[in-house]
Order: C-alpha cells, then sequence, then structure tokens
C-alpha cells in the first residue's frame, strides 16, 4: 500500500461537521496501470424476434423449440443459448468479452454477478468453469428469461432474488470475483452499492458502467451529473467511478477499456477492475488525530 | 450536568464582564489577575463560572450564551444571519432544525418566537455517514463519542424549552417527528452520501416552508441549469461527500416534491481565523410546500467567487 493511500483514511480527528476546509483538496490522480482498451461497437439490428409469439401459457412448457420460448420474453442480454439461438438482448458483451478481463480459468473460484438481468457473466463465468456462480437478481425482477437461458445452456448458477443494499458475508458469503454492470448509474447511492459489494469481494471486481464523456477532460477532477429525470441518480465522470471503488475500499483501481456502443445511442461505458484493500487502513489512534483549524 | 453559570460558586470573581462577543469571551478566557479589572464592581458571579464550563467544549457553533459569555465556535452565523432571510416572527409555528449540532439554529428559530422548536441530530459521530470500515475502526479505536459537544450545555444556559430529539436525517417521517411549519437546515448535504434521500424525508415533515442552506462549489457554475457536483477525495478528519453546485441543491428540493423552490442569497460562510480564499461558499434556498408554495421575494441568483 502507497503512502498517499494511507493518509486518506486519517481518522477521526476533531471533526467539524458542517464545514469543509480547506476548499482546495488534495485531488487524487487516477491512472490505470495498463492502457485501457477503446471499443467501438457499431449500431446493427439485434437478431430478428419471431413472426409469432406464443401465448404465455405455452411459455412453461419445455417441449417448445427453444427458438420460440426465447423469443416469448423480453432480453437485456444477448446470450448464446445454443443450437444456434442466441437471445435479442440490448446488450451484447458477447463482442470484446476479452475487454472486460475475466480470467479465462476460473477453476475453483467463487463467482458473484450483482444485479443480474438475464444473467450473462454468470453464465460467462460458469462457462470459464466457475466452481460457485451466484446470480443475484433484483428482489422484483423479471427471471422468466434467466429461467430459459439457465435451463437451455444446462447451468447450475444459483440465482438469488436479493438487493444489492443487503449482501453481506453473512447472508450470501465472500466471492473471488464480483462483477457489477449496469447499476451504479441507476441509484441515487451508487457508493452504498460498492460498499456492500466490497463487504462480499475477497479476490477482484469487474465494474461496467456508463460515464458522461461530456465530464471528461477536466484532469484529475471527479465529477458527476445530477439527474432529477432519472430519479436522482448520477452521470459519473471515470474518475469519479474508480474514486467509489477506492473509498469503498478496493485498491490497484484499473482502467481497462472504454466501450462506445453505437447499438445503444452512442452510450458510453468504462471497463475497471479494482481488489479490496486488506491493508490496514487506518493508522494507529494517536496518529489519527487531524487538525484541521 | 449541572450548569456553573446557573449557581452561586461564592468564588471570588476575577473577570470582569464584557459585552457579548467574540472580544469579551477572548478576553474572560486569558483572564487577568484579580484586583486588575477596571470594574471589578460590575461583577457577575456567575459569568466567570459559566465562561470556565463553556471553554472546556470543542465549540462548532459561536452562540451567545449570556452574561457576556460567547462560545468560540468554528462558525459564527451570527453576522450573516440576515443572509438567510427568516422570517422576523415565529408566532404559532412548529419548527425543525435538523442536524442541530450546538443548536444555534434552534435557539434562534427559538428567540424568534416560534411556538415549538425540535432539534434532531445523530447521537455518536459513529452515527454520521462514514466511509466503508471507517465506523467499525472508530469503534474498535475508542474514538467513537457523542457528535454533538455543546447542545446540552447551551441550552441550560439559555433555559431553552427545544426539544432535542435523537432522530436521523434519513429517519424523519411524519410518525416519528409530526409536521412542522417551517424546517431548517444547513450545512449538512454535503456530508451525506445519499442527499436525495435525506431531502425527500425533509420534505415527508413539512407541511409549510424548508429553509435550505447548504454549502456549494463555486468552481461548478456553469451559468445555465446544468446540475453538477464534484465527489471529493478524503480530507483528513472531514467527510464531505459531494460539493454540489446550487442547481443541483435546487434540482433536489424540486425532486423531493416541493412545489416551488426559491434562491435567496449566496455568501461566504464565516469562519473567524480562517483564510478568505478557503471560506466554503453558501447558498440559501426556501422551499414551499402547498399553501405556502408562492414564489415571494426570490431573488436573482449571485455569483460567489
Amino acid at each position: 500500500m502507497s503512502g498517499p493511500r494511507r493518509e486518506r483514511w486519517l481518522g477521526f480527528g476533531p471533526v467539524k461537521i458542517g464545514i469543509s476546509l480547506p476548499f482546495a483538496v488534495d485531488r487524487r490522480v487516477f491512472r490505470s496501470s495498463s492502457r485501457p482498451v477503446a471499443i467501438a461497437i457499431p449500431a446493427e439490428a439485434s437478431e430478428p424476434l419471431p413472426a409469432r409469439r406464443p401465448a404465455p401459457s405455452e411459455l412453461d412448457r419445455a417441449d417448445r423449440p427453444l427458438r420460440d420460448r426465447v423469443g416469448a420474453v423480453r432480453w437485456f442480454d444477448s446470450i448464446d443459448v445454443g443450437d444456434g439461438v442466441v437471445t435479442p438482448g440490448v446488450v451484447d458483451r458477447r463482442r470484446h468479452v476479452e475487454a472486460y478481463d475475466i480470467p479465462p480459468q476460473l477453476t475453483g473460484k467463487r463467482c458473484l454477478e450483482v444485479t443480474a438481468h438475464d444473467g450473462f457473466w454468470s453464465f460467462e463465468m460458469e462457462r470459464r468453469h466457475a466452481s460457485a456462480v451466484v446470480s443475484a437478481g433484483l428482489p422484483n425482477g423479471p427471471d422468466a428469461a434467466f429461467a430459459i437461458a439457465r435451463e437451455a445452456l444446462g447451468s447450475s448458477v444459483a440465482r438469488e432474488r436479493i438487493s444489492v443494499l443487503d449482501l453481506s458475508p453473512e447472508l450470501t458469503g465472500t466471492f473471488d470475483l464480483v462483477v457489477v454492470d449496469g447499476l451504479l448509474g441507476v441509484v441515487r447511492d451508487p457508493q452504498r452499492v460498492l460498499d456492500r459489494v466490497r463487504s462480499v469481494c475477497r479476490g477482484s471486481i469487474r465494474v461496467i458502467e456508463a460515464f458522461d464523456p461530456s465530464l471528461e477532460g477536466y484532469g484529475e477532477a471527479c465529477l458527476a451529473g445530477y439527474r432529477r429525470a432519472h430519479g436522482g441518480s448520477w452521470s459519473m465522470n471515470v474518475n469519479t467511478i474508480a474514486q467509489m471503488l477506492r473509498v469503498a475500499g478496493f485498491a490497484r483501481v484499473t482502467e481497462l477499456a472504454r466501450i462506445f456502443d453505437a447499438a445503444r445511442s452512442g452510450r458510453t461505458e468504462v471497463v475497471l477492475g479494482a481488489e479490496p484493500d486488506e491493508s490496514e487502513r487506518m493508522l494507529e489512534p494517536s496518529k489519527r488525530l487531524i487538525e484541521i483549524r | 450536568m449541572s450548569l456553573p453559570g446557573r449557581r452561586d460558586t461564592g468564588a471570588p470573581a476575577a473577570v470582569t464582564t464584557g459585552p457579548p462577543g467574540r472580544e469579551a469571551w477572548k478576553n474572560g478566557r486569558t483572564g487577568s489577575a484579580p484586583g486588575q479589572g477596571a470594574a471589578e464592581s460590575q461583577v457577575d458571579p456567575g459569568a466567570e463560572a459559566l465562561r470556565a464550563a463553556a471553554a472546556a467544549i470543542d465549540w462548532y457553533h459561536t452562540i451567545d450564551l449570556g452574561h457576556g459569555v460567547v462560545t468560540e465556535g468554528l462558525v459564527d452565523h451570527r453576522p450573516q444571519l440576515d443572509s438567510y432571510h427568516l422570517p422576523e416572527s415565529l408566532r404559532g409555528m412548529r419548527c425543525l432544525d435538523v442536524a442541530s449540532m450546538d443548536g444555534f439554529w434552534s435557539f434562534e428559530l427559538e428567540r424568534r418566537g416560534a411556538d415549538e422548536v425540535v432539534a434532531i441530530d445523530v447521537a455518536r459521530r459513529s452515527d454520521l455517514d462514514l466511509p466503508y470500515g471507517v465506523r467499525e475502526e472508530i469503534i474498535r479505536s475508542g474514538q467513537d463519542g457523542p457528535a454533538t459537544a455543546g447542545f446540552e450545555f447551551a441550552h441550560r444556559a439559555l433555559e431553552s424549552k427545544v426539544d432535542k430529539k435523537i432522530v436521523s436525517v434519513y429517519e424523519l417521517s411524519p410518525e416519528r417527528v409530526g409536521q412542522f411549519d417551517l424546517v431548517f437546515l444547513s450545512d449538512l448535504l454535503l456530508h451525506l452520501r445519499d442527499p436525495q434521500t435525506a431531502l425527500d424525508h425533509v420534505r415527508s415533515v413539512c407541511r409549510g416552508v424548508a429553509y435550505v442552506a447548504d454549502v456549494c462549489h463555486p468552481d461548478l457554475e456553469t451559468g445555465d441549469s446544468t446540475c453538477l457536483a464534484e465527489y471529493p477525495t478524503w480530507v483528513p478528519g472531514e467527510y464531505v461527500w459531494w460539493r454540489m453546485n446550487a442547481n443541483t441543491i435546487g434540482s433536489m428540493l424540486l425532486e423531493a416534491g416541493f412545489d416551488t423552490v426559491d434562491e435567496l442569497s449566496r455568501f461566504r460562510l464565516n469562519v473567524p481565523g480562517a483564510k478568505p480564499e478557503s471560506l466554503p461558499a453558501k447558498v440559501v434556498f426556501r422551499a414551499s410546500v402547498g399553501s405556502a408554495a408562492r414564489s415571494a421575494g426570490s431573488r436573482p441568483m449571485q455569483a460567489v467567487r
């Protein structure tokens, strides 16, 4: 652990609530340890839907052709479910899947996909021989698409309906690899999400998140736009997302890729990797007292 | 706690009682030898004990406790009261001071004649919005303690009837505390990880107007309606989550459900002894609900540089 890292956690001196001094803060430089990959995804039509949608009553019938069952539900993830069928998701992570730096071999690893939509990352980690995969879906989210993919793939991924804010070592255990895809930008308190994820992460994390390109190019500043039209969520620049990872107790934050997705209205995403900071995060009490007056 | 200022200590008075204010307080603290005071005959026997007891507290607010004793707070709101545009009389109103700290604003609301003033704050340092792992570390290392140093002391000294409750802003609800004609909130949002949710709770207990006076970030003012915030790196000893521009705070108030939001003023917070360039910029909003929602006296935005 570096020196500056320690200083950040110098702790609870004579805290003066309600004031911020000095106004000019020691901003932390966000540096990638490796050159990030720039990826442009062209806009192209996703797989066409079947001409006829079966009635809902037909969906559960396992003897329906896979293509019909896939076509009967809405998909978020594009997943290759075999037999030449790829689910018509709005997000296709299959292309450039190497950019996310998921280890090719996850043998013996316990993995978690947080707020999994249809389970793309869960199935991907299972495909890479993870010994156990938990797919944490929204408590009230749809599960039909996930169930179809899971069955078609003969997967043993465990689907848990759990809020990310309820993640805890006691409830879910800890994980060697956690994937958080497209969540931080749609919640009011993204830091709290990362704090909870940190509590169950013992290995490494991949964060795939939209960033606001209009807030890039301001040096080290961690900037975010408040979005009242989106429920009070934040559109963050890359620095902010990286900083939130550090505040949550992750170290070695690395930018792995930036993605420009023309197929999703030019959405720009960043892929960040990080590992839990297991070193002592605060100095002994006598050295922690910092006068700010 | 027995308040020294309210009893006759019988000790010889050593310090003259000067006029209320910072200078008087400083003079009293440094003390002068017995017999040196030019006006011994004017000594207030309770003042020195009150002053001595107050000096043992690490004050955040500068509060005039009477007897010529003024607490040496980190911030002094007194010269800037007019910038908050509070009603001169609060008679007939039930008022709430959110995150009251040492209680300056609670006592000010009471002084203006509010029928009832409720002050809420968290109990312990560990109850604040803290970064991951810090809460546990504070508790483990024995650094936890009361979040507020001086409220009870000032409450007794002023013989205040303010009703102090241990309630987090995130816990505010009509069921818990009832509703209020006036809610006052100052310098809190920047210390909250989720200011929008906090304002939602403030709105839930407001049936009239809310005065929200918080630190804003002049460097993020764009001159239009852009809502920007900076996510800061940590400065040791302080926990600031968001540095927002004024538009962001105003938009959050609207999102929380207030019907009208008027910006009243911008200024630099008065921090005695601090460098002018380091003084936080503040913006004051008045947000109104229902029948109280009329855009009265809205002032044009002022740039703070």
